[in-house]
């Protein structure tokens, strides 16, 4: 990697990725199809049985990889800038697992059914929201035991984090016991990761989070360029160091909630990609919009290869991600300059 | 240990070996059934009635079952061929492989299973593959824990895409009977293959 190549080049290089990932996805299928007949019936022409294919359960998976993938590793590279460790990530911090709480007090409560399923748009909205006050929660009592005088620690909080992580998976397994027994097996599938849940729905539910979540983290880009300098310095620059740090795990939690609400735990894109992304570029602006990009290639490529390495049956999207991702995690580390 | 059973009956499938090891550790008679075809399972009858003292009984309760065993599959055989799947759970979908003791009563009932072998034994697929199988019959078990699911995943507008689906070839039929690798599985036989499928 040239390190010396523009941000926006590799946003080019990126993007052109993301495209051929897709394109990739929409092609590969267990129903043979002619690419030029994909193509057509993206635009809703072709045979009906065909349109339906494509449109109905190809299109809605990978644009559901894409904002997952991408909502993962932007929520990874915020918490990352947040507290200034590269470990950080939305798994580790417990707000993964307290997102998954969430989604399935609310299923159990009747919100959107289950994952995702025949969902019109306020219930494909509800069920993220449920993740996100689980998300919440998690960050509340992380905030609480990482928090020293005031302020927030950042060397405590990858530690609260752990225990809230542990916590979350006692209370899922609580409930799951003890809930509708009709769901579980549906839930135990979900919690490993799968974007098989992928409707219409769920995609323009998803993609309102995304934009939403981005709306509130590049404005805090510089902000986390002044975070590097440290706390102090952030401050005497004239960042609201506080408030800065209070919006960004709110939309970190944003984004990781709707992830989880639709496919589950879904594990590395979010250490992972922020990690590879800042070989190439220091800046937050860049850092952030780059890892979103990467997120999306990472799980695009990650659920063709779920969905084909052992056709026709399915193996869950997170043990790719994990196999993928942990020996390309160990390489980025041996090679730090 | 407290209940001083006469015997232990276990199943393979699902079972955690260590555990199995334990109670026999523990001095316990155990009988481990591991039916995975119609003829596994009169062969665990066999076993079971072995270990209880009582091989009579067990030799007439597999002749008998296996005289309906054939009387089924004739019936099964005079029907125009069909192809089936057995759909264990709805969402994600999972399906009964061939290798299987429910993908082995599909077949026996005379429908072909449109699960290729090498799906392995319970795989879980997509939507798309279960609409390029398209089967003509789904055969799903019903049971108090999975009724709500599947009334959930029918609904499901992807689901329309499985034409039999659509057109409600749905054969029900009580979990207890086709899930369970016991005698009763000859009893899901005889009603597959009384099935009549337009």
């Amino acid at each position: 990697m040239n390190p010396r190549r523009p941000a926006w080049a590799w946003g080019v290089v990126l993007l052109g990725a993301l495209l051929a990932a897709l394109l990739a996805s929409l092609l590969l299928g267990s129903v043979s199809l002619a690419p030029a007949d994909v193509l057509r019936a993206l635009a809703g022409r072709g045979d009906r049985e065909t349109v339906s294919i494509v449109r109905e359960l190809r299109l809605p998976r990978a644009l559901l990889a894409v904002l997952v993938g991408g909502a993962l590793a932007l929520s990874g590279a915020a918490l990352q800038a947040l507290l200034g460790n590269p470990l950080a990530d939305p798994y580790l911090l417990g707000v993964s697992g307290g997102a998954a709480c969430g989604t399935l007090v609310g299923s159990l409560l009747g919100l959107g059914a289950s994952a995702g399923m025949r969902a019109g748009i306020f219930d494909a909205l509800a069920l993220p929201f449920a993740a996100f006050l689980g998300a919440l929660a998690a960050v509340l009592i992380v905030g609480i035991g990482a928090s020293a005088g005031g302020r927030l620690d950042r060397g405590r909080l990858l530690l609260s984090g752990v225990v809230v992580n542990a916590l979350a998976s006692a209370i899922l397994l609580f409930l799951l016991s003890f809930g509708d027994p009709s769901r579980t097996q549906t839930f135990v599938f979900w919690m490993l990761g799968s974007l098989a849940g992928a409707t219409p729905g769920a995609v323009v539910a998803l993609s309102v989070y995304v934009a939403l979540s981005l709306a509130l983290l590049l404005p805090l880009a510089r902000a986390f360029d002044a975070l590097t300098l440290g706390e102090e310095t952030a401050g005497t620059l004239g960042i609201r160091v506080e408030t800065a740090k209070r919006t960004a795990y709110v939309a970190a939690s944003l984004l990781a909630a709707a992830a989880v609400a639709y496919a589950g735990i879904i594990g590395f894109v979010g250490l992972l990609v922020p990690h590879a992304v800042r070989r190439v570029t220091r800046s937050h602006r860049a850092l952030l919009l780059l890892s979103f990009l990467g997120g999306a290639v990472l799980l695009v490529v990650s659920d063709v290869v779920a969905r084909s390495l052992f056709a026709p049956a399915e193996i869950a999207v997170g043990a790719i991600t994990a196999l993928l991702g942990a020996p390309a995690f160990l390489l980025l580390l041996r090679a730090r300059p | 240990m407290s209940l001083a059973p006469d015997l232990v009956v276990v199943s393979k499938d699902g079972t955690d070996r260590a555990a199995f090891e334990k109670l026999e550790a523990l001095g316990l008679p155990v009988v481990v059934t591991a039916g995975t075809t119609l003829d596994g399972v009169l062969e665990d009858v066999i076993r079971v009635g072995h270990a209880l003292g009582d091989d009579e009984r067990a030799a007439d309760l597999v002749a008998a079952l296996t005289r309906r065993i054939a009387a089924a599959e004739a019936l099964g055989r005079a029907r125009p061929h069909r192809r089936a799947v057995a759909l264990i759970w709805p969402d994600p979908p999972v399906v009964a492989g061939a290798g299987t003791f429910v993908g082995d009563v599909l077949s026996r009932a005379g429908f072909s299973n449109v699960v290729p072998r090498s799906a392995g034994d319970w795989p879980r697929v997509s939507f798309e593959t279960l609409a390029s199988w398209n089967p003509d019959v789904v055969v799903r078990p019903d049971t108090p824990e999975n009724a709500g699911a599947f009334a959930r995943a029918f609904a499901d507008a992807r689901w329309r895409l499985v034409p039999a689906v659509k057109e409600g070839r749905v054969v029900v039929l009580p979990g207890d009977l086709l899930e369970r690798p016991g005698p009763r599985l000859v009893e899901a036989l005889e009603r597959l293959a009384a099935v009549r499928v337009p």
